[in-house]
């Protein structure tokens, strides 16, 4: 990629959030004035207006697009790789050794150990979770915006953990994967990738498994139309969801 | 498929799922029979132009009156697509796959897939879990229908339903509805355009709960990518090349678009439907086989024409 094709592209990148924040800024603002005097905050005038003012931005956004994409038409296309991950990788050199050595085998072992304890911290960490979205007690209130508001509050520090718990022992095992495919690399192992997992296909238990939902399907589509089912989804789609397009 | 069939089915299933053109002109949505059914992939049923039910939405409502009626009907229909398309569905069959992948060829840097995104792909299943199952199941109980992903998060029916019916003149009145409701989702609605400009197909990914669903049927789905075990060597290139978090093909997150078919060097990869081979490597196929593909190509794309005229002609009339 030559350096002008780099810059039109950070460039781009940049005047990107820019238009996605401006675009933002006018909906907020248009939507905090309106509330301000009480009156509907948004009317295609108002929006016709903020957004004639955005008009030369719009304009440098597509000569800078059209430029980036004039600029990466002239280097052409190369095949891009996004690498293989660590764990493939080691699963095809385990694949080629017979007995993994000692040093290898202390890495699975932490390997082993760390997935363990990821495992109790989400289902620690699941518990309230699923104690709080069990519990009716916290949707019983129909004033909607403060239950959506205490769910997020409550359910997003949870989530945060699980997901740095989740990210922290991923890293932790993707250096601990390093060390062991350069463990195994040193005693000669010669097959390097990635791969499909060793799951042997059994085809019978596959027709068995697709047959069954097949019969679940076709059983309680039936069921549906009979019951009512198929005409309430009709009924709900020939109205207009103002709820569900965020019109209140 | 090479990408560039690929594209024409999505783009033909775009059309076909929002055939109802007069609704673009007239203001106002498609009120006939078609929107009893669920199309596979994700369209808001809003939207001027639909002609079908949006799963997720139908989902959620269905949930929402399950205190009168066991929703059978959508999920049997979501079992049925699961089953045969699984996540072909948003390969091929989705409009929001489309224009994030048409928003993905904007040149502006990347993010890459990381352990980062890969652990990040697991919120489309809290998603899932807690705005489209609990909160309309709990408040069905309640007789209050509260289709919660729709309602508070869905970029798509704020796309397709509220820019769709408000940018059309005959719907002034709709405008003294917009409120905190309709910012808050149009501001998540640009946060996930940018973030599917810079980061591949990332509503699917990130936060897609059809998407999630049908993953679930990775092992039983019919129609997709198929991995020859026998023939692979492993040597990883199917999953480098891919530009979804999978650990191997056909997996939960693999959208079975084909691109990595053409990179496997032991043609171990094909797209079939059961036992037929749609499509294998290029270096694999004769001239007999490449005539026979071209066969089949013909007749299909003439029956999926003659749909589309049909759907056209009785949304329109």
């Amino acid at each position: 990629m030559s350096k002008l094709n780099r810059i039109l592209r950070l460039a781009l990148g940049a005047y990107t959030v820019l238009l996605l924040a401006a675009l933002s800024f006018i909906c907020v603002n248009l939507y905090k004035a309106g509330n301000a005097v009480a009156l509907p905050p948004f009317s295609r005038e108002n929006i016709s207006l903020e957004l004639i003012r955005l008009v030369p931005l719009f304009v440098g956004y597509i000569v800078v697009l059209a430029l980036a994409v004039l600029s990466g038409k002239n280097e052409g296309s190369a095949e891009t790789s996004l690498g293989i991950s660590p764990q493939n990788r080691l699963l095809l050199l385990k694949r080629g050794s017979g007995t993994l050595p000692e040093k290898a085998e202390r890495e699975e072992r932490l390997r082993r150990v760390l997935k363990w304890l990821l495992a109790a911290a989400l289902a620690l960490f699941s518990v309230p979770c699923l104690a709080y979205l069990l519990s009716g007690d916290n949707f019983s209130s129909w004033e909607l915006e403060e239950v959506m508001s205490a769910l997020v509050l409550r359910l997003s520090p949870w989530l945060t953990a699980a997901f740095v718990s989740a990210a922290a022992v991923a890293y932790i095992c993707d250096a601990s994967i390093k060390r062991e495919i350069a463990v195994l690399k040193e005693s000669n192992v010669e097959k390097v990738g990635a791969a499909a997992p060793d799951v042997p296909e059994n085809s019978g238990r596959l027709r068995l498994s697709q047959a069954i939902i097949l019969v679940i399907a076709v059983l309680f589509i039936a069921l549906g139309v009979l019951n009512g089912g198929m005409n309430d989804v009709l009924i709900k789609a020939i109205n207009i969801c103002t709820e569900c397009i965020g019109l209140g | 498929m090479k990408p560039g069939r690929r594209r024409l089915i999505q783009l033909y299933s775009a059309l076909l799922y929002n055939a109802h053109l007069k609704g673009f002109i007239s203001g106002d949505i498609f009120k006939g029979a078609g929107k009893a059914i669920c199309v596979p992939g994700f369209n808001c049923y809003s939207c001027p132009g639909a002609v079908g039910s949006c799963p997720l939405g139908a989902l959620q409502n269905a949930l929402a009156a399950s205190n009168s009626r066991t929703p059978t009907f959508v999920i049997g229909i979501i079992l049925l697509y699961g089953l045969i398309f699984g996540r072909t569905v948003c390969g091929y069959f989705c409009p929001a796959g489309l224009v994030q992948e048409l928003l993905h060829k904007i040149p502006t840097p990347k993010l890459k897939k990381s352990r980062i995104t890969e652990i990040l792909c697991a919120f489309k299943y809290v998603l899932l879990l807690v705005l489209v199952l609990a909160v309309p199941l709990w408040y069905g109980f309640q007789y209050l229908p509260v289709p919660a992903f729709c309602k508070y998060f869905c970029p798509v029916g704020t796309f397709e339903g509220a820019v769709g019916l408000l940018s059309n003149p005959a719907n002034e009145g709709l405008f003294s509805m917009l409120g905190l409701l309709f910012t808050r989702k149009f501001v998540i609605l640009l946060l996930i355009t940018g973030l599917c400009i810079f980061a591949y197909r990332a509503f699917c990914r990130f936060f897609c709960p059809l998407g999630a669903i049908y993953g679930l049927f990775a092992r039983v789905n019919v129609v997709g990518v198929k991995l020859n075990r026998s023939t692979c060597i492993d040597c990883g290139r199917c999953v480098s090349v891919c530009q979804m978090d999978i650990r191997h093909v056909g997996d939960h997150e693999c959208i079975h678009c084909g691109q990595c078919i053409d990179s496997c060097p032991v043609n171990a990869i094909s797209f079939k439907a059961g036992n037929i081979t749609l499509r294998q490597n290029e270096c694999e196929q004769t001239a007999e086989s490449r005539g026979k593909e071209k066969k089949t190509a013909a007749l299909a794309w003439s029956l999926a024409l003659l749909v589309l005229a049909v759907v056209l002609v009785l949304s329109n009339i």
